[in-house]
């Protein structure tokens, strides 16, 4: 800093210089453009790289000719160049802060957490092991928790695969969170509205796409839920939770099985 | 030159902006100019913020349209150009100022609001185009982001437009010469800022995430995660 | 040519209240700081008695849990945007000009603009009590509590607008403060002979510029959320409500070193002056202010340690945030050295700047244990962190800016506030701020959690509670003595004379209170503590200074003219953010008022730029010449970018409506967050296909 009047008496650049420069900008641009011209380069990760370093180039001609900083006095360099790299500290620090924390967590608590479903009767979790020992035990009553209707027996019939049908009710219940948005008369907790009401599905599975078996479409629904959209309900909901699931085929016969018996 | 403190010699009262005696500072820099540069240093930390938004929900709109299916870089590519040239005219109405070539600095300040104006006739035309193909500001993560950061920057290029007219409206009363330089400096220092934002908005948004699909169901592909953010630079 | 300032002759009455509204003399607008801050502040008070009241005793239904959030919020959010930071500002009006050697700020009129925008900040936050819609989500009003299905009413948006209005005030202040401190010391003062209140306003105006500008954003995005149905903050559009921590934080954190770095400031300038010696370490203690300005910006997620930051970013900001005490410990060293072996006078000022070393010590060591992330998971929203923050705010920045005010109202009016009454209040403040805040230490860590509106007495909560809300009694009292205080003083009191204290700073060589023109000769500064230096040597040459500089006919010396017009564009930044409130609900135009606002702003512009800053001058010539004061005045176009950015877009947005509850949704609810029903466009009502 310096209060001698002759030190910011700054020298511009000349119109020769300037025309260079808006030249050299306009070259930069096109090489940035033609980086990205070829198909199988669009968006690919090396990209990002050159373009970043060609952008900070332009971005350096501008403040340094075009607002002359280079000329002028070098308290106003570290001013703007203050602010500049707190901005740029400022991005760096979210995109680090959401790149790192979003998936390890979610990561971890779908590894580990025990799932908690909301008792509305009695406060706390549902005891979804007691209810999955109870499934595996009493195969023939599996869902018959004690307030099960006694008057709908027809969705608790075993169905040969009974074993089968069992694990995917447990599922259904429990880790695959079914029942936060679907509905089935007779399972304790399946009251959820957002997605269609499961109830009769195995039934009307088998009318919903033209020549699509009932087992075919259930499957579909399940792993893709966006192939097909029951109308009057959104979609993409269930995407995100099925992606976070990583169900394995054998869960994902599981669930089908017991989906089937519900006639 | 522009650096020389603008001082006026005649007393007219309509002086077209504040007297300026000439005046001493600790640091030898003009108060306004350092008020500008502050301002842009300050603006960087807000621009920082909206952009550190976009980056942050880079790739993670639940639905469609996303970036790939309507971002169209060669129209903005030249709208780009656009917006180089202006400051390209913004620098030679500053030289025009500072040699006192009275139709020079009112043609050259006209060009510079023109080519903004162009600029923003893109910027309209691309936000019409995305209405059109179902992207709004309420649609997913890549609507509000790319609509919140490019509509301020485009709030600021108007603003600019309306700043240079203004200059141009005292140019051509012949009020602009040596003496009142730092009036068309400051004016060109705000342009040529907002002309680096774009150029950070235009690599950003368009080179680097013009072709972003949906979230990635994956989290080591998660684009914006720190390691291939790093790992590749 | 007519322009605008022909139309409207510009103001020339001397006093009288059109002379206050119209003025640009940075001492005048000092005490309008000050007079409106002190307003917030008994405000905020008696929403703090409302909070201790309803919380004196277990099973209180007094009020109402709304009416009780409404309360801590808007207490919170007072007292910091409206009380502390405009009673900081109010000391960087007055003190600084005189204590750099200038005739005034950088920028008159912008200054004058910014308190005008901070009244009308402060009165549109405050309004929402008219409508009985205080915000009630806290003052850092956490997303997404503060999204619209969760708080419908608009509330948050008068918040939201209302911190917008306040953040175009801080922004234009600071901005005059950088330029005025960088450009406008007097011949001499270099940056290492600043007084130390100096430096701490340079480093916190630096990081009001460049926090405020995230705050903004955070804000925008929450409006736009609000209001245009976008999904920042909103999980199911796939946003996510951590971002707002992220941002708020970003700059809630150096808003911290904001609230204390000035106070931190004036204590410095006080210790030296009642030890008689200077301040020990004065390139340490600079740097150290330096320091924590810096290292502010990279503490912040200490506040989010139970977010689920992930172990190595809780690792990172546990430790950046036990270094930054390191900074702030060697100020209080340094303190209590310039205190050792010193000849201290205990008047008032310095009563009150001790207390604040003392219980700044006690907030910096509660503070310290928030930055150790287990400790902080057990201390997270109780009330170990309210009295936390009280030790740090009130026992640190109130009691600091207390002791400005004992120590600069001599030079302010003339007079000296009475020191007895000065002591009685320093006592009751000090007493009743520790019968009131300490227990909540205990409290927080027996588990109260802070916000709740009442609790059972099986808690054992209930004689703690009891205490604090006594000790607001005490505290009401202390504030009482002062009011009387003042009205006392300026009354009674004999004319205190220029240096009351034997002050070492450059604005006790000028008469009490200062001229109009602050200098009529702009001194040569000679070192640090340049009124010392001077007074020591005229005393040892046998010819002690009992005088202060003398008097000059003002019309000699050149100042700037007061001006209407940034009142009249602060009156269009208010329509501009307030007319935000009023939602026609029609398609393309849903904010129309803004634009009423804009409008006004832009006259306010074109008029402010087409004013001279001062009039021309008739009188004899500027014998002071070689630093007349006045320049041209802001750029316009930096008062429209700040102004600029409430505004928004107001960007016409699609409505949706619950098929179900018939509730009007933002298009980017898949369901209705209200039923859980389908949502539909009532233009074309079929389901919304992906």
């Amino acid at each position: 800093m310096s209060s001698d009047p002759g030190v910011h008496e700054s020298r511009h650049p000349t119109l020769k210089q300037y025309v260079g420069i808006a030249i050299f900008l306009f070259v930069i641009t096109i090489v940035e453009f033609v980086i990205i011209l070829p198909q199988n380069f669009r968006g690919a990760g090396w990209t990002i790289a050159p373009l970043a370093i060609l952008s900070a180039i332009k971005f350096a001609a501008v403040i340094f000719f075009y607002m002359h900083l280079k000329f002028d006095n070098r308290l106003l360099t570290w001013v703007f160049l203050g602010g500049l790299a707190l901005g740029f500290a400022v991005v760096f620090a979210l995109v680090g802060l959401f790149g790192t924390y979003t998936p390890s967590p979610r990561a971890w608590a779908q590894a580990n957490a025990e799932p908690c479903l909301f008792d509305h009767d009695h406060g706390g979790c549902v005891d979804l092991a007691a209810a999955q020992r109870a499934a595996e035990t009493e195969t023939p009553e599996t869902p018959a928790a004690e307030d099960a209707p006694p008057a709908e027996p027809s969705h608790t019939a075993p169905a040969p695969s009974g074993g089968l049908a069992a694990e995917g009710q447990a599922l259904f219940t429990g880790r695959g969170v079914c029942i936060t948005c679907h509905k089935i008369e007779g399972v304790e907790g399946a009251v959820g509205i957002l997605g269609p009401d499961l109830t009769n599905v195995a039934t009307v599975a088998e009318t919903r796409q033209p020549g699509v078996s009932a087992e075919e479409y259930l499957v579909q629904s399940i792993v893709e839920p966006d192939a097909y959209i029951v109308d009057e309900y959104p979609a993409a909901l269930m995407n995100a939770t099925v992606a976070g699931l990583a169900l394995t085929d054998a869960e994902v016969d599981a669930l089908v099985a017991f989906l089937l018996e519900q006639k | 030159m522009a650096h020389q403190t603008a001082h006026h010699t005649e007393t007219s009262h309509h002086a077209p902006v504040a007297e300026h005696v000439e005046e001493h500072t600790t640091t030898g820099i003009n108060h306004r100019k350092l008020l500008m540069w502050v301002f842009l240093s300050s603006d960087c930390l807000f621009f920082g913020s909206l952009i550190a938004t976009y980056m942050v929900y880079r790739g993670q709109s639940l639905v469609g349209p996303y970036p790939v299916d309507i971002i169209d870089v060669p129209i903005t590519t030249i709208s780009t150009f656009v917006l180089l040239c202006s400051s390209f005219a913004m620098v030679r109405a500053l030289a025009a100022t500072n040699e006192d070539r009275q139709g020079a600095i009112l043609f050259w300040l006209l060009t510079t609001a023109f080519l903004g104006a162009i600029f923003i006739g893109f910027q309209v035309y691309e936000f019409n185009l995305f209405r059109a193909e179902g992207l709004r500001i309420d649609t997913n993560l890549f609507g509000s982001t790319f609509f919140t950061l490019t509509g301020f920057h485009g709030a600021h290029v108007t603003l600019g437009i309306v700043w240079l007219l203004g200059l141009a409206w005292i140019a051509k009363k012949g009020r602009l010469g040596p003496k009142t330089a730092l009036d068309v400096e400051l004016a060109g220092l705000y342009w040529h800022f907002v002309d680096i934002v774009w150029i950070v908005i235009f690599t950003l948004i368009y080179l680097i995430g013009g072709f972003d699909t949906g979230p990635a169901v994956d989290p080591s592909l998660v684009p914006h995660s720190i390691t291939g953010f790093l790992g590749l630079i | 040519m007519a322009t605008i300032t022909d139309v409207i002759p510009r103001p020339a009455s001397q006093s009288g209240l059109w002379s206050w509204i119209t003025t640009v003399d940075h001492k005048r607008i000092g005490v309008l700081y000050g007079t409106t801050a002190f307003i917030f502040l008994l405000l905020g008070g008696i929403e703090a008695g409302i909070i201790r009241l309803q919380l004196a005793v277990p099973d209180n239904t007094m009020i109402d849990p709304d009416t009780f959030n409404q309360m801590f919020t808007m207490h919170g959010t007072t007292m910091i945007f409206l009380v502390v930071m405009p009673l900081s500002a109010s000391f960087f009006n007055f003190v600084i000009p005189l204590a750099i050697g200038a005739r005034d700020v950088a920028f008159p009129r912008l200054n004058a603009f910014s308190y005008w925008v901070f009244l009308f900040g402060g009165l549109l936050l405050n309004a929402s009590f008219l409508t009985n819609q205080a915000p009630d989500a806290g003052w850092f009003s956490y997303a997404n509590l503060t999204e619209k299905p969760f708080s419908p009413n608009q509330g948050l948006d008068y918040w939201a607008l209302g911190l917008q209005v306040l953040g175009v005030s801080s922004l234009a202040a600071a901005f005059n403060f950088i330029v005025t401190i960088v450009n406008m010391r007097a011949p001499g003062m270099s940056l290492m002979r600043m007084p130390l209140f100096v430096w701490m306003t340079l480093v916190t105006s630096i990081l009001l510029v460049l926090a405020f500008p995230v705050i903004t954003v955070g804000l925008i995005e929450l409006t736009f959320d609000r209001n245009f149905g976008t999904n920042f903050f909103v999980p199911e559009g796939g946003g996510d409500p951590i971002l707002w921590q992220h941002l708020f934080w970003v700059f809630g954190h150096p808003e911290v070193y904001i609230l204390i770095l000035p106070a931190m400031g004036i204590v410095s300038e006080i210790l030296p002056t009642f030890s008689r010696k200077p301040l020990f370490g004065y390139p340490v203690v600079v740097f150290s202010g330096i320091v924590i300005g810096i290292m502010g910006w990279a503490v912040w997620s200490h506040h989010m340690f139970t977010v689920g930051l992930g172990p190595v970013a809780v690792s990172v900001f546990t430790i950046t945030t036990m270094l930054i005490a390191v900074p702030t410990g060697v100020k209080i060293f340094n303190w209590i050295g310039t205190l050792w072996g010193g000849q201290i006078t205990l008047n008032t000022a310095m009563l009150f700047a001790l207390g604040f070393v003392a219980l700044f010590i006690v907030g910096g060591l509660s503070g310290v244990s928030h930055a150790v992330a287990p400790s902080d998971n057990q201390q997270q929203d109780t009330y170990y962190i309210v009295a936390h923050i009280h030790y740090v705010l009130f026992g640190g920045a109130l009691f600091g800016i207390f002791a400005g005010i004992f120590y600069w109202f001599p030079k302010l009016t003339g007079k000296l506030l009475h020191d007895g009454l000065g002591k009685l209040h320093f006592w009751l403040y000090f007493i009743g701020m520790n019968i009131t805040f300490f227990p909540m230490h205990y409290l927080g860590l027996n588990g109260m959690p802070r916000r709740i509106y009442t609790y059972a007495s099986e808690f054992g909560w209930d004689g703690l509670n009891m205490l604090a809300s006594l000790g607001y009694l005490v505290l009401f009292a202390g504030t009482l003595v002062f009011m009387l205080n003042l009205l006392i003083s300026l009354r009674k009191q004999p004319d205190a004379g220029h240096d009351p204290w034997d002050a070492p700073g450059l604005e006790w060589s000028i008469s009490s209170p200062p001229p109009v023109y602050n200098f009529a000769k702009i001194p040569e500064v000679e070192g640090l503590d340049h009124y010392w230096i001077v007074k020591r040597r005229a005393a040892a040459e046998g010819t002690p200074i009992t005088e202060p500089e003398a008097a000059v006919d003002p019309s000699t010396i050149h100042m700037p003219s007061p001006s209407y017009w940034p009142l009249i564009t602060a009156i269009g930044v208010l329509i501009l953010a307030g007319g935000m409130l009023y939602d026609t609900g029609w398609d393309y135009i849903r904010f129309p008022i803004p634009f009423i606002g804009g409008i006004i702003c832009f006259i306010g512009i074109i008029g402010w730029s087409n004013e001279p800053a001062a009039e021309e001058h008739h009188g004899g010539d500027d014998h002071a010449g070689e630093h007349p004061m006045v320049h041209g005045d802001a750029c316009p176009g930096v008062v429209a970018a700040v102004a600029v950015r409430p505004a928004g877009m107001a960007t016409p947005s699609v409505r949706m409506i619950c098929s179900n509850c018939g509730n009007q949704l933002s298009a980017s609810f898949r369901f209705c967050p209200y039923c859980g029903g389908a949502v539909e466009n009532p233009a074309e009502p079929q389901h919304e296909e992906g």
